[in-house]
């Protein structure tokens, strides 16, 4: 299946909105579990990690859906392909891998969440805290290499390439 | 000019040295977090603290 060009730019302004969407919101989320976690003012840490649960919920994870959806659509609908190139695939895996971890660390973010509207964000949630400060740093150095893929689309296909495309 | 072939004796092209450098680094880091979890050491959604 090849796409028109006509599909495939608004595809690509989509998939680049949801990944520039994902990485900012991830960058929000970031700030938020490290005023978090220094804890100066109680008030601000407990506003912010019931605000990280909104930009969880409504943001990062509908954005890293949309980054998935369009990248798959796009991938097939050009010569690219999912598994021909090998940064076509690296990068889908990175995303899916993120994404699972993403929906792993809603959990914790709600629980957070729960715990600072009844105003009991107690040290016993000190590890949880840290997580979600390493999760979402960990997430943006991935995401950033993911975009990097993206740009630099450097050479090399897969094993399994048909040989009519190499 | 690169001198590596672009087929292998099976032939199948040459994994690209980044796709190694990439999967190595990769996984050693993979490694490293899937075993701190094993081990309670590091950070997993299980760890609630509660």
């Amino acid at each position: 299946m090849r796409l028109p060009l006509a599909t495939r730019r608004p595809l690509l302004l989509i998939h680049l909105l949801g990944g520039v969407g994902w990485f900012g919101a991830v960058a929000a989320y970031l700030v938020l579990a490290v005023v978090g976690l220094r804890d100066v003012d109680p008030g601000l840490s407990r506003a912010s990690y019931q605000a990280m649960a909104l930009i969880a919920w409504f943001v990062v994870t509908p954005l890293s859906l949309v980054g998935l959806a369009s990248g798959i659509v796009q991938a097939l609908g050009t010569p690219w392909g999912l598994g021909r190139h090998w940064w076509v695939l690296i990068k889908l895996v990175m995303t899916v891998l993120s994404i699972a971890i993403l929906l792993l660390h809603l959990g914790p973010t709600n629980i957070l969440a729960q715990a600072a509207s009844l105003g009991d964000v107690t040290p016993a949630l000190a590890r949880l805290r840290v997580q979600l400060v390493v999760a979402p740093s960990a997430a943006l150095l991935v995401l950033a290499t993911t975009a990097a893929l993206g740009v630099i689309k450097p050479k090399g296909l897969t094993p399994w390439t048909p040989l009519q495309v190499r | 000019m690169s001198s590596e072939p672009s087929t292998a004796p099976n032939g199948r092209p040459p994994t690209p040295g980044w796709v190694k450098a990439f999967l190595a680094v990769g996984g050693v880091l993979l490694a490293v977090l899937i075993a701190l979890h094993l081990l309670g050491l590091g950070f997993g959604p299980h760890m609630h603290g509660r």
